[in-house]
């Protein structure tokens, strides 16, 4: 089992009090945490295992609010991997999805095949007050090219899954980038040794 | 940034915001404020806002937390920036009007608390020796100079958060939870980094303004009343009758000055305020009465001697108590009308509270002969009469104040405020997220940080920051957590939800009586192979589907496999069952240990005259006693050596876990000696890497692993999360 020392950060966002905190709670303790305690940022590392290899996964937690606006920003920079989470009983927090949707892209200047973007629709428990149907969702998630989950971080559904497909869309994309670049580096040492080998040719 | 925000505004918004004279968003504080035509002197949207909300939002949860629907409140804002004002009736939805009433605040020019006098603030919010009525103290002397025009409305704004608060019930914003929407848009600080970094301060000065406002902000009129010594004005019964009564100027009033608008009409007429065909109601007013009879004569004898007496204050106190007693609140049917009493209180005091003025003759000419009071039934009644003199107006303000106070001590939360009195909070004691600065903000990649208040539990907190500190050596957390790491004592309740169920007893019963778990007879192996049997259904399972719908399952769609999930999980949990028997055998002579340990604890603390609780005791007291827990500890890491195993640990776990707790409280204590962790040598070979292990039924190497770093510790928590889901 290898260890992959770099790190993987997985952003958070969406309208506020749809529970980006209790999933991002629940993937770190595998517990429901009923508070109702506005966020500011936070910010936990935990190792997760994707296909066999241990990964280091930075999770930021961002504030909702507008007030935060700023602060989110900055993180949204320095975010790889974005969940977006909205709540499938407010159908307001729904409506923040593409706003948010358009900032990351600005942020990050990246689009979806490449922009680890995941929508997912929470408290997926309450299915009494739901107000965005599965469907509705899909074909937006679609639109936008990213791909659609419904989670419940209270009855533990497909909160990991989610992170899952983050850091594998994450893994992937660093591996393919990786490549080149290695690439890279391995032509310009031969280029520096094919100089100093010449160099020293001169001097002979 | 900027870039970011402009690009969330809706097009329109973008366009029509510029070229408009009459805005209302972005326009300078004074400017608004010299418009204004209403009572509290306050922005005319701010007024609106705030009384659309007391009509409909008290009882929304979230309210101000939820944001509305962006649309809605893009158009909303260009109603007002258009024409003024808005027809708020049409809004269905109070999270829109919340949302616009934040804006407001958000998109000031300058902050409303203006930069310089916010950095005065947060130093001194950021200072964790003062307490917390040092620190109003301050944020008393800071708010002074601040522009008259910004300081109304900041206190009018902090009023009605605190009202706000007070319907904790309903809404779930605390204080805090108020001052951290609030804070960033009155402290404003441009960098963003900074920003976040004082945060808790700014939560922190915020949350203190909100329930602390009226010692923050009475004084601030009392600037214009030095003249002025009259004792304070009547019970909030009183307040009540105002509504109604046609207020004769002359009543009951022997000065020179106007009557106090306060002023309780003559007893018989005060019968008038409320059809009472409601026994209680008719309690209520004679309660009234009778007060008022006290507080005429309490008063008249105050003019002489020209000074409010104690004994005033007292009776308002009184008169309240008995209002509150004697009111429908103690019933059980009224509460309507309890709520209705509430809120005409709230709407006289908001009225009184208002007349702050930044220069006296402004202040005189914003009082018309006819004021509309708004009733908490949202019908409006004319007050007729004169508005009474100002000075007189504050009095009754201040008697309000108190008669606030004295209402609500019993009601002040434990907020974040209290929290961050350097004494020994009652909050868990590794209680290391709070935010009380402990945010240390390096770079944008700081391993593990929260400014946020801490929600999960102890437990799981005191992991999490654990692993901070030891990730983010440079933090202002070493000087916090001992050196000496017991790490990971913590017990770690409910590994999964497939061990809590096997492990349902507490720790040492478990231990001293391992369960027989009907898998027992089971090998270990055998259940090993069954579950990677089943595993290996899921997976083709999983790979089929993806096939076919080019994504894993999600929910619901992995149904038809849900019988061998089922009986998957149900084999994990007999692996960990029949593991913990393995491994449950050395431990007799331990948990005779720990019982002997705990004895000797007992007894020394009893020689010494220690309280068992942590709280109670005194400095030295807690030396002693972490003196005497180490004593014991490393007699028994001596002759023992240090618990390997997950038994061994659980059963040892509570000496540790007491032994960490009085070494924090002890620096908690001693916080100006930060150093004194230090001086514990470091042993660090103690963690919990093993309790997650026990999640995995297909790795096995991670309970081995002896080095305290934090690679350990985090491999232990992927480990443990890696049972959970990539099996």
């Amino acid at each position: 089992m290898t260890t992959n020392s770099s790190k993987y950060n997985i952003t958070v966002i969406g309208a506020p009090g749809v529970g980006k905190s209790a999933i991002t709670l629940r993937l770190l303790y595998q517990e429901f945490v009923d508070d109702y305690e506005p966020t500011k940022l936070d910010s936990y590392q935990t190792m997760m295992d994707y296909q066999g290899q241990d990964v280091d996964v930075q999770i930021t937690d961002t504030a909702g609010q507008e007030d935060y606006a700023s602060v989110r920003d900055t993180f949204l920079r320095s975010g790889e991997g974005f969940l977006c989470v909205f709540s499938l009983t407010d159908s307001d927090s729904y409506s923040h999805i593409e706003e948010l949707y358009n900032q990351v892209k600005l942020a990050k200047s990246m689009e979806p095949p490449q922009l680890p973007f995941l929508i997912v629709g929470n408290k997926s428990d309450l299915e009494s007050s739901r107000q965005t149907k599965t469907e509705d969702a899909q074909r937006f998630a679609e639109s936008l090219g990213v791909k659609y989950m419904e989670t419940s971080a209270k009855n533990n559904e497909n909160v990991t899954e989610a992170f899952q497909f983050l850091i594998g869309m994450l893994v992937e994309s660093r591996s393919a980038e990786t490549a080149p670049i290695e690439s890279n580096t391995g032509k310009k040492k031969k280029k520096k040794n094919g100089g100093i080998k010449r160099f020293l040719c001169g001097l002979a | 940034m900027d870039l970011v925000r402009r690009v969330g505004l809706s097009p329109n918004v973008r366009k029509k915001q510029l070229p408009t004279k009459g805005r209302i968003f972005g326009v300078p504080l004074y400017e608004l404020t010299e418009k204004c035509d209403n009572s509290a002197n306050v922005p005319n949207i701010v007024f609106q806002l705030v009384a659309f909300i007391r009509r409909h939002g008290f009882q929304e949860e979230g309210l101000f937390r939820v944001s509305g629907n962006r649309r809605v409140i893009d158009q909303l804002r260009l109603e007002y920036d258009q024409t003024g004002t808005a027809n708020l009736s049409l809004v269905q939805d109070v999270s829109v009007v919340t949302s616009i009433f934040k804006m407001f605040f958000r998109e000031l020019p300058d902050p409303l608390i203006p930069d310089q006098v916010s950095q005065e603030i947060l130093v001194a919010a950021e200072d964790r020796t003062l307490t917390t009525s040092d620190l109003v103290d301050k944020i008393r002397s800071y708010s002074k100079t601040l522009p008259a025009v910004n300081l109304n409305l900041l206190k009018y704004l902090c009023s009605f958060l605190n009202e706000v608060g007070q319907n904790v019930a309903d809404t779930k914003m605390t204080d805090s939870s108020l001052a951290i929407v609030f804070g960033p848009n009155l402290f404003r600080i441009k960098n963003d980094l900074e920003a976040l970094q004082r945060q808790p301060a700014i939560t922190k000065a915020m949350s203190c303004m909100i329930t602390h406002h009226q010692q923050i902000f009475s004084e601030s009129e009392v600037i214009y009343s030095t003249v002025d010594k009259k004792p304070s004005p009547p019970a909030p019964a009183g307040l009540i009758q105002v509504e109604s009564v046609n207020y004769n100027n002359n009543n009951n009033n022997n000065n020179n000055t106007p009557a106090p608008y306060f002023i309780l009409p003559q007893h018989q007429t005060s019968n008038k305020v409320v059809n009472n065909s409601n026994m209680n109601k008719e309690n209520i007013n004679t309660v009234a009465n009778n007060k008022t009879k006290d507080w005429d004569d309490t008063w008249l004898s105050g003019l002489a001697n020209d000074s409010p007496s104690p004994e005033t204050e007292d009776i308002l106190a009184r008169s309240h108590d008995s209002l509150s007693s004697m009111s429908p609140l103690t019933g059980s049917g009224n509460l309507s009308i309890q709520f209705n009493l509430q809120q005409s209180i709230k709407e006289c005091i908001w009225e009184m509270l208002i007349p702050a003025p930044s220069t006296s003759d402004h202040s005189f000419s914003i009082y018309n002969d006819k004021t509309d009071i708004k009733l908490s039934n949202g019908g409006e009644r004319r007050r007729k009469g004169p508005r009474p003199d100002y000075h007189a107006n504050r009095n009754s303000c201040v008697a309000v104040n108190s008669i606030r106070t004295s209402a609500k001590t019993s009601e002040v939360k434990e907020g974040s405020v209290s929290n961050h009195h350097p004494s020994p909070s009652p909050s868990p004691p590794l209680n290391r997220r709070s935010s009380d600065g402990l945010f240390n903000y390096n770079t944008t990649y700081q391993p593990l940080t929260s400014i946020t208040k801490d929600r999960a539990s102890p437990q799981k907190r005191r992991q999490i920051s654990k692993s901070r500190a030891h990730t983010d050596p440079e933090s202002p957390l070493n000087d916090l957590v001992p050196k000496l790491n017991l790490k990971r004592l913590s017990k770690v309740e409910s590994v999964t939800s497939l061990t809590c169920q096997s492990e349902v007893s507490s720790v040492q019963s478990a231990n001293v009586s391992p369960k027989t778990s009907p898998s027992s007879s089971n090998s270990i192996a055998s259940l090993s192979s069954k579950i990677a049997l089943l595993k290996q259904q899921v997976v083709a399972f999983d790979a089929n589907f993806e096939q076919v719908h080019h994504r894993p399952p999600v929910g619901n769609e992995r149904r038809p496999i849900a019988s061998t999930i089922k009986e998957l999980n149900e084999l994990k949990r007999l692996l960990l069952d029949a593991k913990a028997v393995e491994s449950s055998k050395p431990k007799s002579s331990l948990v005779n240990q720990h019982a002997m340990i705990h004895a000797r604890m007992d007894e020394k603390r009893k020689i010494a005259g220690r309280p068992h609780d942590l709280k109670l005791m005194t400095h030295s007291q807690l030396a002693d006693e972490k003196l005497c827990i180490q004593k014991l500890l490393l007699h028994f890491e001596e002759t023992y050596g240090r618990p390997k195993t997950k038994d061994q640990k659980d059963t040892m776990r509570p000496i540790y876990d007491r032994y960490r707790k009085v070494k924090l409280a002890l620096n908690k204590k001693s916080e100006t000696v930060p150093s004194e962790g230090e001086k514990t040598p470091t042993r660090a070979n103690l963690h919990l890497g093993d309790t997650w292990n026990v999640t995995m039924a297909n790795t096995t190497s991670v309970s081995d692993c002896e080095s305290p770093t934090v690679s350990t510790l985090l491999d232990s928590v992927s480990k443990f999360f890696s049972g959970r889901k990539c099996d």
